[in-house]
């Protein structure tokens, strides 16, 4: 019964009270008849619930897509189209209200999502469109539907399911013209070969050196001996084969932010760039993907099938585990309150989730606090089929409840942000740790590793730029076996900082903030591109979509063996 | 209706025009007739006119309803009895307030799922009425006739309602000046005829709540029955379970307290540290 009825309700029940008592009438007459229409009006609403609602099929196709599994990129709009049918020959409503239950990784315009029907119809479809924001993997869990009568007196919200998942593979810049315009080279090597600038058997010319007997007569330049007097050899460039290993952080630091602004999400972007364009050229593509629970190996793998597998692993890489335990509050609480609400609504209903009465505690706060545990753990019970004593447990162990609601909401698709993950007092010791990290990925990688990979390092190295120097053994290890080198580090605004740009004369707080962190991030940047350069590592930064191009000019001159545009050999 | 979107059902935003103009049509003849002959008539019928008007903004049925009984408090002449004629204007009167609470409440209701301006279609539909379009005519046509029919159901359920009330009322027709039932009761007349009447409601409403009830009951989902299930469990065996939970809790507490102490060693060396440092 909503707010409406309550108050009609009482005016009724008063009316008629007096009217009877005071022998009047059209006063007892109005009163009993308003009071006989509402019940009248309760006895159709619960007709209604009973012979209506179970015959309403609400249908879900998202890009085309019926099935309950499908695949979907990031990045890009999806089309969700909802089909609602009244199986019972009198249709259905009013008034009903159908909204898709819309997971975050999805971004729809508010209002959008959901359709209210406000007359009796026996078929409806409704279209929104979503943004497709980042990786990861989209579970749509059915639609909620709030059933009302027409006067509004009476509500009831139901959940419907009809769950749908994709896998969101991770969003790619397209390759572009991979061929340089100005011809810079006699002849073409093979698809997949690269030319590397050491000695060996290719066909361009790296250097001319005296004979050494031993050395193949045709390979003596006899013009230049002429000149010179003295027996030269020409020796020329090695072609090999090149792979990518592609290396990305998955730390904690990099997951925390909403979906399609987590610095994960830029650098799946980036990987995912990087691997297009190296699988472009024939490049096998490999990856190391690794966090704090370990890290994880991509054998590398060429063609369009090694392109989505290594996307696929991407995607199913960038779904958040569960959150580092944080301590119950009450953010936290009304959260999960909120996501039942929404998914469970009917267990929910306080004639199902009966609260056992206590005397303790007291105060009322500590009682309404107790109450919602009370109804949340009720409900994770029923999810996670707990007996009466976990219940109670997570009702009363405040740590038991925050690892449960944290693990509940994440598995409902939520982002690791307030209150779900305090992102406050992330940074430095994130830093650190995503180093020791990244240095032992990379020393196993070495150990199995072959000559001539590029290793492609998308961490979040900014933060700890000071102490670059944890991590520079295992990178001098990855360079003496003849491995190159890139480092690619995401920036927290999604954007690469403008060198002396123009700064407005008349600054908001927002501007300041914004030119600020931007002068931070071009220092630190400049710390470790100085520190990277030292030993033979590029440096770049990662940030808006546009700025890949740039990202992929750095890891095309480490594969052809050159760490700057000046041509000096790593 | 949402651009994206196909549904064979009726307009809303016609239907909200028109029970406007229905609530209109009825406010203004209940205004005209409502506190005719009382001394207060000006200030009630502003109040009436006020909330009119606010209806646009809020949700006034409880108001309206509100005022109309005190002005059958204020007006209304003591009675049991009734002559048909004046019974029938009655029941015209009640059908007209019930209908009036119920365009409010249908006006509200649609507004709320929808966006706040309510004059702009109002005015849309009458501009396209006046002016003849072939499109509005055409939509108004079918939405007239369908809000009829609708309409004319929902008269025909609060007159029904009225009956049944009426019938309600008409069955404990205590005399209060025939003093048998106040002796047996102790009683006042009215009084006892409130009590009876209650009983009698209730025994009357009883059995439909019981009916719905158990309804509601029979479509519950497995999940629903299960949660029912361990909150009842739980309830019955809370103090019992509570009170082996907190023997856990203590017990574990007092296992890990002997473990921590020399885990820790140095608060002790440091405060050696500083002891010498002194």
């Amino acid at each position: 019964m909503t707010v409406r009825a309550r108050w009609l309700l009482l005016a009724g029940l008063a009316g008629a009270v007096i009217g009877v008592l005071r022998s009047q009438h059209t006063l007892a007459w109005l009163s009993l008849t308003v009071l006989v229409w509402m019940l009248a009006e309760w006895l159709m609403f619960c007709w209604r619930l009973w012979a209506e609602i179970p015959g309403l099929c609400i249908q879900r196709s998202v890009g085309g897509r019926t099935g309950p599994n499908g695949v979907l990129f990031a990045g890009r709009p999806v089309v969700v189209e909802v089909r609602i049918t009244a199986k019972r020959l009198w249709g259905c409503g009013p008034m009903l209200v159908v909204r898709d239950c819309v997971p975050e990784y999805f971004a729809v315009p508010p209002g959008q999502a959901e359709r209210p029907l406000l007359t009796r119809i026996h078929e409806c479809t409704y279209r929104y469109e979503a943004q497709v924001l980042g990786a990861g993997q989209a579970v749509l869990p059915g639609f909620r539907i709030t059933i009302q009568d027409a006067q509004g007196f009476f509500s009831v919200q139901k959940f419907v399911a009809c769950e749908q998942r994709f896998r969101i593979l991770p969003a790619y810049a397209s390759a572009g013209d991979t061929q340089p315009v100005v011809k810079r080279i006699n002849s073409l090597p093979q698809h997949g070969i690269h030319r590397l600038q050491r000695a060996g058997l290719g066909s361009e010319l790296l250097e001319l050196r005296e004979y050494v007997p031993g050395d193949p007569p045709k390979s003596i330049a006899w013009k230049v001996s002429a000149r010179r007097g003295t027996l030269m050899t020409r020796q020329y460039e090695s072609e090999v084969p090149v792979r990518v290993c592609l290396f990305l952080d998955g730390s904690i630091s990099t997951r925390v932010g909403g979906f399609g602004c987590r610095l994960l999400d830029q650098m799946t972007f980036v990987a995912g760039s990087v691997a297009r364009s190296a699988i472009s050229v024939g490049d096998p593509v490999g990856a190391v993907l690794f966090d704090e629970t370990g890290s994880r190996r991509i054998a590398p793998a060429s063609g369009d099938r090694g392109f989505y597998r290594l996307l696929e692993a991407l995607s199913d890489f960038s779904i958040n585990p569960a959150p580092p335990q944080e301590r119950l509050t009450p953010q936290l609480l009304n959260a999960a309150l909120r996501l039942c609400g929404e998914r469970w609504p009917e267990l929910l209903d306080p004639r199902v989730n009966i609260v056992p009465f206590t005397f303790f505690p007291l105060s009322p706060g500590q009682r309404r606090l107790r109450y919602q545990k009370s109804r949340v753990a009720a409900v994770l019970a029923e999810i996670h089929q707990l007996q009466p004593m976990q219940i109670l447990e997570l009702v009363h162990d405040d740590q038991l409840m925050a690892a449960s609601l944290q693990r509940f909401l994440t598995e409902a698709g939520v982002a690791w942000m307030d209150p779900l993950l305090q992102t406050r007092s992330r940074g430095f010791h994130d830093g650190m740790a995503t180093m020791e990290l990244l240095s032992d990925a990379i020393a196993k990688s070495v150990m199995t590793a072959r000559d001539n990979e590029v290793y492609v390092i998308m961490a979040n190295l900014l933060e700890c730029a000071t102490n670059i120097s944890y991590l520079l053994p295992a990178l001098r290890m990855a360079i003496a076996r003849h491995h190159r080198v890139v480092v690619v580090c995401p920036t927290p605004m999604f954007r690469r900082p403008v060198r002396n740009a123009p700064f407005p004369e008349d600054p908001t707080a927002e501007q300041l903030l914004s030119r600020a962190e931007d002068l931070r991030t071009e220092e630190l940047a400049g710390r470790l591109r100085r520190a990277l350069r030292r030993i033979g590592a590029a440096f770049t930064l990662s940030g808006e979509e546009q700025a890949i191009r740039l990202i992929m000019n750095e890891t095309q001159m480490a594969r052809s063996g050159r760490i700057a545009a000046s041509g000096a050999r790593g | 209706m949402k651009p994206n979107s196909s549904c064979h059902d009726a307009e809303p935003k016609v239907w909200q025009s028109l029970y406007l103009m229905l609530l209109c049509l009825i406010g203004t003849c209940f205004l005209w007739a409502l506190a005719d002959g009382v001394e207060v008539r000006t200030p009630m019928n502003l109040i009436f006119l006020g909330l009119l008007i606010l209806t646009l903004k809020r949700w006034t049925a409880a108001l309206m309803l509100g005022i109309v009984q005190a002005y059958l408090y204020v007006q209304d002449v003591p009675s049991l009895h009734s002559d048909p004629v004046t019974l029938s204007v009655e029941f015209f009167r009640i059908l007209l307030i019930t209908l009036m609470v119920l365009c409010v409440s249908r006006f509200r209701a649609l507004n709320d799922g929808d966006d706040p301006s309510i004059l702009a279609p109002l005015k849309a539909t009458l501009q396209g009425m006046v002016s003849r379009e072939r499109a509005v005519v055409v939509s108004m046509r079918s939405n007239v006739q369908t809000f009829v029919g609708w309409m004319l159901r929902t008269v025909l359920l609060i007159s029904l309602c009225a009956v049944v009330a009426e019938t309600v009322l008409t069955m404990f027709p205590v005399d209060p000046r025939s003093g048998t039932t106040i002796r047996e009761f102790r009683l006042k007349p009215n009084g006892y005829r409130a009590l009876m009447m209650s009983v009698t409601l209730f025994g009357l409403v009883l059995p439909l709540i019981l009916l719905a009830g158990e309804l509601v009951w029979r479509t519950m989902s497995a999940a629903q029955a299960r949660t029912y299930q361990r909150s009842i469990f739980l309830g019955l065996l809370h103090t019992d379970l509570r009170m082996i939970l907190f023997r856990r809790q203590k017990l574990r507490r007092s296992r890990q307290r002997p473990q921590e102490r020399p885990a820790d060693p140095t608060p002790p060396n440091t405060l050696l540290m500083s002891e010498s440092q002194e």
